[in-house]
């Protein structure tokens, strides 16, 4: 008899003490439409409430679907449906996922987007505040995995609309810096493909080792982002993976290249740019107690980005520092400290002048994750 | 005329004459959700077990309960959609047990060699099972390393009522006495324990794990240790805490008693007072506190072998 299983969780985050200073002339105040230089904040949100709903209409088809509201202070900041697909897979392993799918691209997003599911309490920061985690998009993955001696492959497919053009204008892709604005790249994506081609990718990952704890990959997607299909988005990225007794190692580097991007012209001084980026993170149990544990986690990540021409004005930087313990209390309770250090500069051109823009944030931030 | 009819009719009847001994045949199959966990090589010859004793028209199907299915709230759910799936879920052990009874309720469920169970569940019609233990078993035990026990304290909690019953049976078969303390919530543990302690030489303990899990043992073990009353319970990780032995049946004969059951079940049903079932006989793994018994001295016979935990 199927039945619809709900289950879910929520993560509550306070940041007792958040500092932000931000260099630059007034102009780059005016950009980011702050008025102080230095910030001291405290605050308070439910950044995630899930919910998540999975029904099986046999052994074989199961449709899955992920309601989340996000940023909730005193109003909801966002709902969305991160995933809503009907899932077929047999005893051969093959896999098919139609509908609104969590793209298979790097490692982070399919496995440690969920703030549950990742041990530091923050994700990397490119691919959560520039990009936009998760990659998710309506389309299509086949997917195959091949158990073998002495390593498993997995190979999947994917075709989905693919992004399109920020809010800001139709040849507009990054329409705001993402770590200082909110706005992520994830914004693009609509309901409907905002072109007439589809954004096509693949993923390839062998697991080995007896347990199979250790993981390399590669992906890669490209497609055009704008209305007429002229200017391609791409994202590559590869991937390691090893657990060893308590401890984790985790990284992904990733690459990014767009084309005709009005919106970042005036910080790379070109419509092409590129970006890349690369984390480590890593952990250890430092106590175990039946379901109960602590553990220690520190990752750093760093990120370049600039313009593809010749007039590029100079790099777009990110190097990010954080470090932690999470408590894990059974099944249901997680609770998270990290302190996080991020050093940011761009430059950009107010009026023909060149200038840069440079921000320093230190965080200390806890998080409570409830499951249900 | 005719002709053309038969040809149309023909092959009509035929194909609804398939369907109806189909529908037949589905109507007495059923679909059978088998649910362990850990390594998968542990369970395997109570699967085994049970696809063996099964009539063959039933479909099994076996998932696996892992890390993932427990702490990631998407693959937990998607896990229980499709265990979901069958006419009757048969959780192997106690983690997929408790995972099922806490997630899965109104579903017909035949539980395999578990110990540890809410009352609530336990109580239900649509639940059945074979224990992972037996009281005649246990009972034995308890004679041989307290040749002197008199009275066996009994603390329970609703939905262990039948099983006590029969506990109850098997500890005047022994020729000792029983007292026993239902237990309701947690406020109630303090009263009953010193009630029953004072009492008792030795306190069995139901595998709820509102007495089982958390301060309501540990309460219980500060007042009993002190007065040494031991205490002995269905489930084995309580030996390593303090308690002081643990008979564990043997598996394939819980496995083959469950097959049997499940059978009977499937077919015609099972009379209530055989829905929660124990093996007979004896035999099982003995789990025995060894600071506790050296520090009481006490002392098996010669030729019964126990396993030896460590324990506060």
């Amino acid at each position: 008899m199927a039945k619809v299983v709900f289950t879910g969780y929520s993560e509550l985050r306070f940041t007792p003490q958040g500092v932000l200073e931000i260099s630059g002339s007034d102009s780059a105040l005016a950009l980011l439409a702050r008025d102080r230089r230095h910030t001291t904040t405290r605050s308070f949100s439910i950044n995630n409430l899930g919910l998540f709903a999975a029904t099986s209409f046999n052994e074989r088809f199961d449709f899955l679907i992920d309601f989340t509201y996000r940023r909730i202070a005193t109003t909801v900041g966002e709902m969305r449906i991160q995933y809503a697909y009907l899932h077929y897979h047999n005893e051969a392993l093959w896999e098919v996922k139609a509908g609104k799918v969590t793209v298979p691209a790097g490692i982070y997003n399919e496995n440690y987007f969920y703030p549950f599911s990742r041990i530091p309490l923050s994700p990397p920061v490119f691919q959560s505040s520039v990009l936009g985690l998760p990659f998710a998009d309506l389309g299509l993955i086949v997917a195959k995995t091949w158990l073998a001696r002495p390593m498993d492959l997995q190979l999947s497919l994917v075709a989905v609309n693919g992004y399109g053009p920020a809010q800001a204008g139709t040849l507009v892709f990054r329409g705001g810096l993402g770590i200082i604005d909110g706005l992520s790249v994830a914004s693009n994506q609509g309901a409907t493909n905002s072109n007439e081609e589809f954004t096509y990718g693949a993923k390839g990952m062998v697991s080995f080792l007896p347990r199979r704890n250790a993981k390399l990959g590669l992906s890669a997607k490209r497609g055009p982002w704008d209305r007429e299909g002229q200017f391609d988005f791409t994202h590559v990225s590869a991937f390691g993976e090893v657990m060893i007794g308590d401890w984790q190692f985790l990284t992904e580097a990733l690459g990014v290249e767009v084309e005709g991007d009005e919106g970042m012209k005036r910080f790379f001084g070109d419509k092409g740019w590129q970006s890349k980026a690369v984390f480590f993170e890593t952990s250890t149990a430092v106590l175990k107690r039946e379901a109960r544990k602590i553990m220690a986690f520190a990752g750093a990540e760093i990120a370049r980005g600039e313009g593809l021409g010749p007039a590029s004005l100079g790099e777009e930087k990110i190097d990010r520092y954080k470090l932690g313990v999470v408590w894990y209390e059974g099944e249901h309770i997680q609770v998270k400290a990290e302190a996080s250090r991020l050093v940011y500069s761009i430059p950009f051109v107010p009026g023909g002048v060149h200038e840069s823009l440079d921000l320093n944030s230190t965080q200390l931030t806890t998080g409570l994750i409830l499951l249900f | 005329m005719i002709d053309s009819r038969a040809q149309f009719f023909t092959p009509t009847f035929r194909f609804a004459g398939l369907i109806v001994v189909w529908a037949c045949v589905a109507a007495d199959s059923a679909r059978l959700s088998i649910v362990v966990s850990g390594a998968p090589s542990a369970s395997a010859p109570t699967v085994e077990i049970l696809k063996r004793g099964l009539a063959s028209e039933h479909q099994l199907r076996v998932y696996t309960l892992g890390e993932s299915e427990r702490f990631n709230p998407v693959a937990k759910g998607r896990f229980l959609a499709q265990v979901s799936t069958g006419d009757w879920v048969i959780p192997i052990g106690d983690p997929a047990t408790q995972v099922i009874a806490d997630e899965l309720d109104n579903l017909p469920t035949f539980f395999v060699n578990a110990a540890t169970l809410r009352g609530d569940f336990l109580s239900q019609q649509r639940v059945a099972g074979v224990l992972a233990y037996s009281f005649e078993q246990n009972l034995r035990v308890a004679k041989l390393l307290l040749p002197e026990l008199k009275t066996i304290g009994l603390l329970y909690s609703p939905g262990y009522e039948k099983l006590m019953e029969k506990m109850k049976a098997a500890i005047r078969a022994n020729g000792a006495e029983s007292l026993d303390e239902l237990v309701t919530s947690r406020k109630d543990v303090g009263p009953a324990v010193r009630r029953l302690v004072s009492r008792s030489d030795l306190l069995w303990i139901a595998g709820d794990p509102l007495l089982t899990q958390g301060l309501a043992f540990e309460y219980l073990l500060q007042v009993s240790l002190p007065l040494k009353k031991p205490l002995f319970s269905p489930v084995p990780e309580l030996v390593a805490d303090g308690a002081l032995f643990c008979v564990q049946a043997d598996p394939q004969k819980v496995a083959q008693a469950a097959a049997i059951a499940l059978g009977k079940l499937l077919s015609d049903g099972l009379p209530e007072d055989q829905r929660i079932q124990q093996i007979s006989g004896l035999g099982g793994a003995l789990l025995l506190n060894r600071r506790l018994s050296d520090k009481w001295n006490l002392s098996l016979p010669a030729g019964l072998n126990a396993q030896e935990v460590g324990g506060p």
